[in-house]
């Protein structure tokens, strides 16, 4: 009597499941079907949906079947909206945490394309590809995306590294210290680029009050922020 | 009795056209307390839009404020541009009758400005600035509206093929209600 009441709780259980992870599957089968349109708007009207069953991927459902469709849909998605730096990094993404290599080419050659119209800073994304997939370690992967986001200058992945960086922290992973400094003179008001060039890369204590991000500043870069307290 | 008649006709005809601004149905009090069914993916800005008609009275408020149906459909930088490009125009006309005040005794310049273009240019502006508001506005919103509700009901479509390989199988459901 008790096998049969456990049977049946865990084949509800594994119903209630498999409906929790339907829309995966449903938002592969979206985006295949509105990236087959070619429809900008409609495409550009579905990026935040897709960002967001993306982020449940990463972080919750990674050995789901259709999860692979997702990421590379994802990265074809934002390079017919003409985002090409969101598209490099989606593309890594689909290298990083994709469980198939059944859309590499497509993947591939869109990250190929979409490097051609980033101008600056150059992206090589054979480099960028061989490194995903060097990569075994969660936390390691997660430190490489959010890298190539600060390295690529783009206001819009400064939401991405933001929430990227505190779901990291919820999960009590390791936030690297640059991420951290990097957030921090965005937060200030810098713009992308200036906030990477007071960014040290090489600093690897913990982070523990906020005078170490002023630690490789040089006095000029001081003097920037201190003026751009006074007049922000 | 035949002028009564027509002034009663003319009124009710009136009241026709404006019923759909002036609630002519009863409603009840607990109309807005009715919770609609909304998606997970759902963000409060889709939800808004959804929730938007644009009526008659949308287009008298957009007379008095420039940009209004833009920025009714959310569309905030085009209603800027509408607003900022139409305020300018009144300042224009501004200065136009106060170029004409101060040159009131030359008789060729007030017949410039008055029967010439530069009245006619700054009001023809002022409409064609009102009507693309109002035309473009609800274009707008209404392609806005019919993006959320193609997606979601796609979703909502693509949902019932129920295997993860986008194969429909037959299946029992169990339903629940507490």
């Amino acid at each position: 009597m008790r096998a049969k009441i456990f049977f049946a709780l865990v084949f509800i259980l594994s119903l209630f499941s498999l409906k929790a992870q339907n829309y995966i599957s449903v938002e592969a089968k979206y985006l295949t079907f509105i990236n087959n349109q070619h429809n900008p708007a409609l495409i550009e009207d579905n990026l935040r949906n897709s960002e967001m069953v993306t982020d449940s991927i990463i972080f919750s459902h990674l050995d789901h079947p259709m999860a692979p469709a997702v990421l590379s849909n994802v990265t074809y998605s934002y390079f017919l909206t003409k985002h090409y730096k969101l598209a490099l990094l989606s593309g890594l993404r689909y290298f990083l945490f994709s469980s198939k290599n059944d859309y590499d080419n497509l993947v591939k050659d869109v990250m190929v394309k979409s490097a051609s119209h980033v101008k600056k800073p150059l992206i090589e994304p054979q480099n960028l590809i061989s490194q995903a997939k060097s990569l075994k370690n969660f936390d390691q992967k997660l430190t490489l995306l959010l890298k190539t986001a600060i390295e690529l200058h783009d206001k819009s992945l400064v939401k991405l590294v933001t929430d990227y960086a505190n779901n990291m922290e919820m999960r009590r992973l390791n936030v690297p210290f640059w991420a951290k400094q990097w957030l921090y003179f965005v937060n200030l008001g810098f713009n992308p680029k200036k906030a990477y060039k007071f960014t040290d890369f090489s600093y690897n204590q913990k982070f523990t009050n906020v005078n170490q991000f002023y630690s490789n500043l040089n006095t000029c870069q001081k003097l920037q922020v201190k003026l751009h307290k006074i007049f922000h | 009795m035949k002028r009564l008649s027509l002034i009663v006709f003319s009124l009710l005809l009136l009241k026709i056209s404006m019923a759909q601004d002036f609630d002519m149905y009863q409603r009840n009090n607990n109309d807005n307390f009715k919770l609609p069914s909304i998606t997970w993916q759902m963000d409060y800005n889709e939800f808004d839009l959804l929730s938007k008609h644009f009526r008659m009275q949308h287009m008298f408020y957009a007379m008095i404020l420039p940009g209004y149906a833009h920025f009714y459909a959310k569309d905030y930088t085009t209603g800027w541009l509408l607003f900022t490009s139409r305020m300018l125009v009144y300042s224009s006309f501004l200065y136009t009758f106060y170029y004409a005040y101060k040159h009131r005794e030359d008789s060729n310049i007030n017949r410039w400005l008055i029967n010439g273009n530069v009245l006619w240019a700054e009001a023809g502006f002022v409409m064609a600035n009102y009507f693309f508001d109002i035309i473009h506005g609800k274009y707008v919103l209404e392609k806005k509206q019919n993006m959320i509700r193609y997606k979601y009901s796609m979703k909502l479509q693509l949902s019932a093929v129920n295997s993860l390989d986008g194969k429909p199988y037959p299946a029992l459901g169990i339903k629940v209600k507490f």
